[in-house]
């Protein structure tokens, strides 16, 4: 079905008086698609917007007629004819009207999409009751947070019972997966293990049901859970009757006490995770096997903490390095060196979206003064060079007020049109930033185009709107003679150009430092996108599982379950290979050991060895395209009761062992126990993880059996027939899945491309970003540098004149002026590529495979930014040697 | 437009086309008829002024209804015309008929 233009149809909705919208935007809608049947969608298209903007136009005329009364009648209808007359004139240099108009639509889409993130970012307070109250309780070691994992159970006590500035402390446990299994249909579900004061400090009361009592999270309780109400919707279909209702979570009974309402977001909300059901921290041992009572330092959860009336976060703070000495001191095993954290929760969520916001408007505010400035300095130029049509209109009876009315309203029409281009703009970027999830900051996911957005964009619009019509209310026009001919010729004096100078080569060096910024991004992305992981990807697809629960509890099982996935995802039409691959996810999380040569792992802690651990199966290595490039590859007789045997990475079995690993053995830890392992083959390095992280490290893998490592989680490898479609395959997979388990979730399956696409994303957005703004700049530069050049060549065209009488040649004028141009760039661009030089380095961290002053970008960027601005100059250069000696001598 | 109570032209032309339209009469069907009658296509502007301006006066009563899916589930706003409209337009008629006496000589019997 054909829809008229959203963004024309949106705008009319914003503009119609209340009482006519439906009628207009209906009946116009139902016109639409009979004129799209009649004559074709573009075609509909034109109309609909045609049909707008005259409807508006006679409604706006009606409504000033009604407010103003008849007097106002004539000058409507004149400024109707400025606003025809203006569009004409536009029309007639359409490079002047188009450039101008699209570096007004980037400049000001850009700053309101980033007033928009600010505004999320500063304006929109957290969503809890006494929320300044709220802080989150971490632990540090040595000064410096641990990775995010924060406090354990039994430090989290020390501390709300050695304080009195602690109110309150809830902890949670938000980092894990259940299998939610309710009417034989399981679903991966992310699940918040809380304490039962958690709902109570955030504000949040359940809207059906209740939340936990205290005797709820007692060890050996009856198991109960809340529902987010998500969850509630999605799997119970909004059921008053989920209440009372068994479902099972990890192949455990549970029973349904509550739901949350809609808008009761969790600070894991905030973070970008989705809780879908909530539990007891009790729950959390039987559920993930975590022991979070037991150990000191099995730091595991999150601390919500909750001012005692009168306390202060300082306060607390000294309160809990009090109780941190305490404890280093009774505990040094496990607390030696911990010092407790306190942060508002302010601070938690919104400072690093903060400073980078601050950054960002930073620059958009700079952007928008340069553009205003360089637009006030072309509008000047422009209206000088149409002084002679201008002081002919005059001469023909056109009042100066006529003619400044004019000008204007020229200006406002392209300030408008560029403050239109730039909100569709701006709501364009906000869609695509929020559709990021790479971008996790979680003001960046909330911006939306608000009252402030649209605010801040008008403001813009009238600034540039005053920009560009400024030179003309101050009558740069106007000139002091009477005859047409004359007109044009005088101008500002010498402080005015040396400004101009000036700012043009500011623009030149500013659009030099972006110019190389993008440079950088773009190339960085470039090869990001053409690395390989270093094996094959083609048709790859992952899914995972997670095999939960008592019947899984003996290895065994474990193992031939493994193998009985393997073998019917194996068959599934579509599926070229099927092979097991635990963990393997671009982006995801590892699993490590910690290797040393035998008998040093105790003696020697430094000489440990993280390397990333990868359960597979005899053949997996061929199946994914990495070569062995010694020893010999898992077979059958690897079996769970044989000599327990490893294949390494290159470059892990370069680190360990340079002479050679073949054969030797190597030791670890599996949990609390001490574990040796053969080497019997070495592999070629692969980026299992990640092209972005670490790209200049070792790769340091080691592989390890599933039969004689078997893990719950699992990942399954799928090779596809080129042509298969992966949605097919993926049901007729869960078919089989669910034939072996009903209460077996396949989860996160995603092709080995997306998830390249999904690691690039970030990289693309940045380039793509400061490339826009590069483009602007570089537009500006041009833009100043081509005015101030034609302008300067104009005023001196009576000099040229003489210069040609008396011999010079048209060479050398036109080399004199190129000469004069060229010599601002040459001076901008230096300034630029210093700067950039010493600027780049903050950029380093977003770099991928090439170092931040990577020479060939910085000869790109200025041979990117000479090729124009040699432009710029030639075209002025060329009107000036063309320049009539008798025309210009005369005039 | 005028102040004694009859009708523009266009005023006229657009109650007129509110009676042919019947029960369906709407902004679409109002602007079809006026074209399909006169030839004449009303710029939409002018058409939902004068509408808006007819119910002003109390010749034409307005209500919202039957929103659906080809006209993006915006309900249609149906006109009827009132009593006074009635008057109204077979005032318009009488000052025409006015008019044209005494000019069948000129303008023939049209």
């Amino acid at each position: 079905m054909t829809r008229p233009p959203r963004l024309t149809a949106g705008l009319l909705a914003r503009l119609l008086p209340r009482a006519m919208r439906d009628e207009v935007l209906g009946d116009l809608a139902e016109d639409h698609r009979q004129m799209a049947t009649a004559a074709g969608d573009a075609h509909a298209r034109r109309w609909y917007r045609h049909q707008a903007v005259a409807m508006l136009a006679r409604l706006v005329a009606d409504r000033g007629r009604r407010l103003a009364g008849p007097a106002a009648l004539a000058s409507a209808g004149s400024l109707l004819t400025d606003l025809r007359f203006g569009l004409r004139r536009l029309r007639r240099q359409p490079g002047y009207a188009g450039l101008t108009t699209a570096v007004i639509a980037i400049a000001i889409g850009a700053n309101a999409a980033i007033l928009a993130i600010a505004s999320a970012a500063f304006l929109a307070p957290l969503p809890y009751p006494n929320a300044d109250r709220l802080g989150l309780l971490s632990m540090e070691f040595g000064g410096v947070n641990q990775g995010g994992f924060s406090v354990s159970y039994q430090d989290a006590e020390s501390a709300r019972d050695g304080t009195d500035a602690i109110g309150d402390l809830a902890l949670f446990l938000d980092w894990q997966n259940v299998n939610l299994t309710w009417n034989g249909e399981p679903e991966r579900t992310p699940v918040n293990f809380v304490s039962p004061n958690y709902f109570a400090l955030l504000g949040f009361r359940p809207m059906l049901g209740r939340g936990f009592r205290a005797d709820e999270n007692a060890a050996g309780a009856a198991p109960v859970a809340v529902l987010s109400h998500g969850t509630w919707q999605g799997r119970f279909g909004a059921s008053p009757d989920a209440i009372g209702e068994r479902i099972l979570l990890n192949d455990l009974p549970h029973v349904v006490i509550g739901v949350l309402p809609p808008d009761a977001h969790d600070l894991s909300h905030r973070f970008g995770l989705r809780t879908g059901v909530y539990t007891p921290l009790a729950q959390a041992g039987p559920l993930t096997g975590l022991d979070l009572r037991e150990r000191r330092s099995a730091r595991y959860l999150y601390g919500l903490a909750s001012l005692d009336d009168g306390a202060t976060f300082t306060g607390a703070r000294d309160q809990l390095s009090v109780v941190a000495d305490r404890l280093a001191a009774s505990a040094p095993e496990s607390n030696e060196g911990w010092t407790f954290a306190l942060r508002p929760l302010d601070d938690v969520f919104f400072v690093d979206a903060r400073s980078s916001t601050l950054m960002l408007s930073a620059g958009a505010a700079l952007m928008l003064a340069l553009v205003c400035t360089s637009l006030a300095a072309l509008a000047q130029l422009q209206v000088v060079g149409r002084a002679r049509e201008l002081a002919m209109r005059q001469m023909l009876g056109a009042g100066a007020g006529r003619v400044t009315r004019l000008l204007v309203v020229e200006a406002l029409i392209l300030a408008a049109g560029g403050g239109g281009l730039g909100l569709a703009a701006a709501s364009w970027a906000l869609g695509l930033i929020g559709s990021l999830e790479v971008l996790a900051m979680p003001a960046f996911a909330q911006a939306e185009v608000n009252r402030v957005v649209v605010l801040g964009l008008v403001v813009m619009t009238v600034a540039v709107g005053v920009a560009l019509s400024g030179p003309v209310a101050l009558g740069a026009w106007r000139t002091r003679s009477s005859s047409p001919h004359d007109a044009g010729v005088r101008d500002t004096g010498a402080g005015a150009r040396r400004r101009r100078a000036v700012l043009v080569a500011a623009e030149v060096a500013l659009a030099s430092v972006l110019l190389v910024g993008a440079g950088l991004l773009v190339a960085s992305f470039y090869r990001l996108h053409h690395t390989g992981l270093g094996f094959d990807t083609r048709h790859l697809v992952t899914v995972r599982l997670d095999l939960r629960g008592e019947r899984y509890a003996e290895p065994d099982v474990l193992r031939q379950t493994a193998q009985r996935l393997v073998d019917d995802a194996g068959a599934v039409p579509g599926v070229r290979e099927a092979f097991l691959w635990s963990p393997s996810r671009l982006g995801g999380g590892n699993w490590v050991y910690f290797l040393t040569r035998p008998g040093e792992f105790d003696a020697d802690p430094l000489a440990r060895v993280e390397a990333s651990r990868h359960h597979i199966a005899p053949g997996t290595l061929g199946n994914l395209g990495i070569t062995l490039l010694a020893g010999r590859d898992f077979d059958a007789t690897d079996a769970a009761d044989g000599p327990r045997v490893a294949i390494l990475s290159e470059s892990l079995a370069d680190r360990l062992w340079p002479e050679g690993a073949i054969g030797r053995r190597v030791e670890t830890r599996s949990g609390q126990a001490g574990l040796e392992l053969e080497v019997i083959g070495i592999a070629s390095d692969a980026r299992h993880r990640s092209r972005v992280n670490d790209p200049g490290t070792d790769q340091r893998d080691i592989y390890v059996p599933y039969a004689q490592a078997p893990e719950r989680f699992l990942s399954l490898q799928l090779r596809l027939h080129p042509e298969a479609d992966v949605a097919s395959v993926a049901a007729a997979l869960r078919d089989r899945v669910r034939a072996i388990d009903p209460t077996l979730p396949l989860y996160d399956l995603a092709t080995m491309a997306q998830q390249m696409r999904d690691e690039e994303s970030q990289s693309r957005v940045s380039a793509t970003l400061v490339a826009g703004y590069a483009g602007v700049a570089l537009a500006l530069a041009v833009l100043g540098l081509y005015g101030l050049l034609a302008h300067a060549i104009r005023q001196e065209q009576r000099e040229i004149g003489i210069r040609l009488a008396l011999g010079a040649s048209r060479q050398a004028i036109a080399g004199a002026v190129i000469g004069r141009g060229m010599a601002l760039v040459a001076v901008g661009l230096a300034a630029g590529l210093v700067a950039a030089f010493f600027g780049a380095r903050l950029l380093a961290g977003s770099l991928f495979g090439l170092p931040p002053r990577d020479p060939v970008v910085f000869a790109a960027a200025a041979a990117a930014l000479l090729l124009p601005a040699f432009v710029a100059c030639a075209v002025p250069a060329l009107r000036a040697s063309r320049v009539d000696p008798s025309d210009a001598l005369r005039s | 437009m005028s102040k004694d109570g009859t009708l523009g032209e266009l005023e006229l032309l657009v109650m007129l086309s509110v009676l042919h339209a019947g029960d369906r009469a709407y902004g679409v069907t109002i602007r079809q008829a006026i074209e399909d009658r006169t030839g004449r296509m009303v710029a939409r502007g002018a058409l939902y002024l004068t509408l808006e301006r007819l119910v002003e006066k109390g010749y034409l009563t307005a209500r919202m209804a039957d929103a659906d899916a080809a006209r993006a589930h915006r309900p249609r706003k149906y006109y009827r015309v009132r009593r006074a409209g009635i008057q109204a337009i077979k005032a318009s008629r009488a000052s025409v008929a006015r008019m044209w006496r005494g000019l069948e000589s000129v303008l023939g019997d049209a």
